[in-house]
């Protein structure tokens, strides 16, 4: 059940340019935080501004990128692209942010068959890195497929690497891995039957594109969807992603009912 | 904090304990978790767009965050006026608040039965069952604004549906009204028992590198602190105009802009879209009054409804 809790922000790191891991304490997100789920944080309220900043009007959402519940942190990789992450990225050690979360269903680890395939590209990275770790802690056979433009703007596959989730990598310019989409290095070794499951989370022309190749192999896949995200709590119904079937057209929110959804569940 | 201010109003012969409701539409049904306080602190709660049918809403993207605001293209997005009464009201009649019931239709007939089928269900709700009849929508393409526009047209509404109803009327008008004077005072004369001012603005915004509007739904309504002013004048305007109360709203996000809106005449407001980032505003707000009707030294926030309207007559 998601709350609302005052974050501290303990530490906050460039990794590549642009692109930032914020350490908060946050003891309740980070007991309750699954791979998947995302937290708000009200980045026009750092410290709770007497009178708010109108603008940025809405939280930003950031998926759960590493949660440490003995020590009471929740870590979110997030690349400062807008001016309410260009706002987030300001935020020092000792600063006070309105955090609400943990939102959403996270990927189902427990139902998924392995050998699963963590795929994805640019922020939808670090839920997958959430995901991989756990797998990695419970022996459960996993591999990572991650995609970028060029190699300058990969991340997180350290992460994989240090906890032993094998990754493999394709980039536009071919400047790391193979020249080419994540699909094209997913292909082989779904061609292979060496998965069973794939969790995707990125972009939606590559979720869209994993869609595809899924459905050709007959495969479960789980999809972390991407939606604008007014209130995160299923009031606004402002995220709505339509659902799969004929006639009239029916919906789902990203907030609640997602954001992970089955991939034959959804239109993208 | 000074425990002897009394913020109680009467509004369409509703007692609402404080003035601070939530927008239909921007806090669901009022009794789902997400809403993380303690709703029977509200005056009342407002629940969002109900129409005759289950409606599936608009395609996505439905919203899109502006400058000091956002645009919704939600399109009415409920599941019709007979489920409303048979899952939400029993929820609802446990909050011990009066519940308002914001009602959509694309024609006369269709408001008059969604009217119809609440009015019978008010039994469920002993803290007291209103309605506001929503004319303002800007996102669905019958109906909805095209009542808002016309005095004569949402006269003629308002009498069908006072007809079948004894229930407390609120009307909800548009900031596109081309004369709100001319509005209120034709849903007044209608039988309005309240106006509720104002829905969202339309509003657009343009994807420029898909070179494409970003709703699915074109066009969307402005909310947020962005049409504040413009509605504090609405407000403004029309309480020298009409007798019967008014809900302010239009980007209220803080006490202060609720204390704005009851000296322009408002009996109570309603925070919207505020609502997203500070899930707590409302409190926040019932707070605030409170201290500022103690700061201003009066004993009742009534005492402030339209302090800054002229004087009448001078």
């Amino acid at each position: 059940m998601a709350s609302l809790e005052t974050g501290v922000v303990v530490a906050q790191e460039t990794i590549i340019p642009g692109h930032f891991v914020l350490t908060l304490a946050a003891p309740g997100i980070s007991r309750t935080g699954r791979p998947g789920q995302f937290v708000m944080i009200d980045v026009g309220a750092i410290n709770k501004l007497p009178h708010p900043l109108a603008d940025p009007f809405w939280r930003r959402a950031f998926g759960l990128y590493r949660v440490d519940p003995e020590a009471g942190r929740v870590d979110i990789l997030y690349r400062a692209g807008g001016k309410g992450s260009r706002l987030l990225a300001l935020a020092a050690p000792g600063d006070k942010l309105s955090v609400l979360g943990p939102l959403g269903n996270g990927f189902p680890l427990e139902e998924a068959e392995a050998p699963v395939a963590l795929v994805g590209g640019g922020t939808g990275v670090p839920p997958l890195v959430f995901a991989g770790r756990v797998f990695a802690s419970r022996g459960i056979p996993a591999k990572a497929y991650i995609g970028g433009r060029s190699a300058n703007q990969l991340f997180g596959l350290d992460d994989f690497a240090a906890c032993g989730v094998p990754v493999q990598v394709s980039t536009d310019d071919g400047s790391a891995g193979v020249r080419g989409v994540v699909t094209d290095i997913l292909r082989p070794d779904l061609e292979a039957l060496e998965v069973r499951t794939v969790f995707a989370c990125g972009p939606t022309p590559m979720l869209r594109a994993v869609q595809g190749l899924v459905s050709q192999f007959k495969l479960p896949a789980y999809l972390s969807v991407e939606a604008y995200m007014a209130c995160g709590r299923g009031l606004c119904l402002g995220c709505a992603v339509r659902l799969a079937g004929d006639g009239e057209p029916r919906y789902a929110n990203a907030c609640t009912d997602g954001p992970v959804f089955r991939s034959e569940e959804v239109v993208l | 904090m000074p425990d002897d201010v009394d913020l109680s109003v009467e509004v369409a012969g509703l007692r609402l304990k404080n003035p601070v409701l939530p927008a239909s539409g921007t806090f669901g049904y009022g009794h789902e978790p997400g809403a993380l306080f303690d709703v029977s602190r509200l005056g009342a709660v407002v629940v969002k767009g109900t129409t005759l049918r289950p409606r599936a809403g608009n395609p996505p993207p439905r919203i899109v965050e502006t400058t000091a605001g956002m645009l919704n293209s939600i399109g009415l997005e409920n599941p019709g006026v007979d489920a409303v009464v048979a899952e939400h009201l029993p929820l609802l009649a446990r909050l011990g608040v009066p519940v308002i019931v914001n009602v959509a239709g694309d024609t006369v007939d269709e408001y008059v039965e969604v009217v119809r089928r609440l009015d019978r269900a008010a039994g469920l709700i002993p803290a007291g069952l209103g309605l506001e009849l929503n004319i303002s929508c800007p996102n669905v393409e019958a109906g909805g604004l095209e009542f808002g526009r016309d005095p004569a047209l949402a006269a003629r509404l308002l009498g069908m549906v006072r007809a079948v109803t004894g229930l407390p009327l609120i009307v909800k008008l548009s900031p596109h009204s081309p004369d709100v004077v001319a509005m209120g005072r034709a849903v007044q004369d209608a039988g309005a028992d309240a106006i509720s001012l104002v829905n969202t603005m339309v509003g657009m915004a343009i994807d420029i590198w898909r070179r494409r509007p970003v709703l699915g739904g074109i066009t969307g309504g402005l909310s947020g602190p962005a049409i504040k002013p413009m509605a504090v004048a609405m407000v403004y305007e029309l309480a020298q105009h009409v007798d019967v109360p008014l809900i302010g709203m239009g980007g209220i996000a803080t006490w202060q802009d609720a204390v704005e809106f009851i000296l322009a005449g408002a009996s109570a407001v309603a925070v919207g879209s505020a609502l997203f980032a500070n899930p707590l505003a409302p409190l926040e707000i019932i707070d605030g009054l409170v201290d500022y009707c103690g700061a201003q030294k009066v004993s009742s926030v009534r005492e402030l409804i339209g302090a800054a309207l002229p004087r009448r007559g001078s």
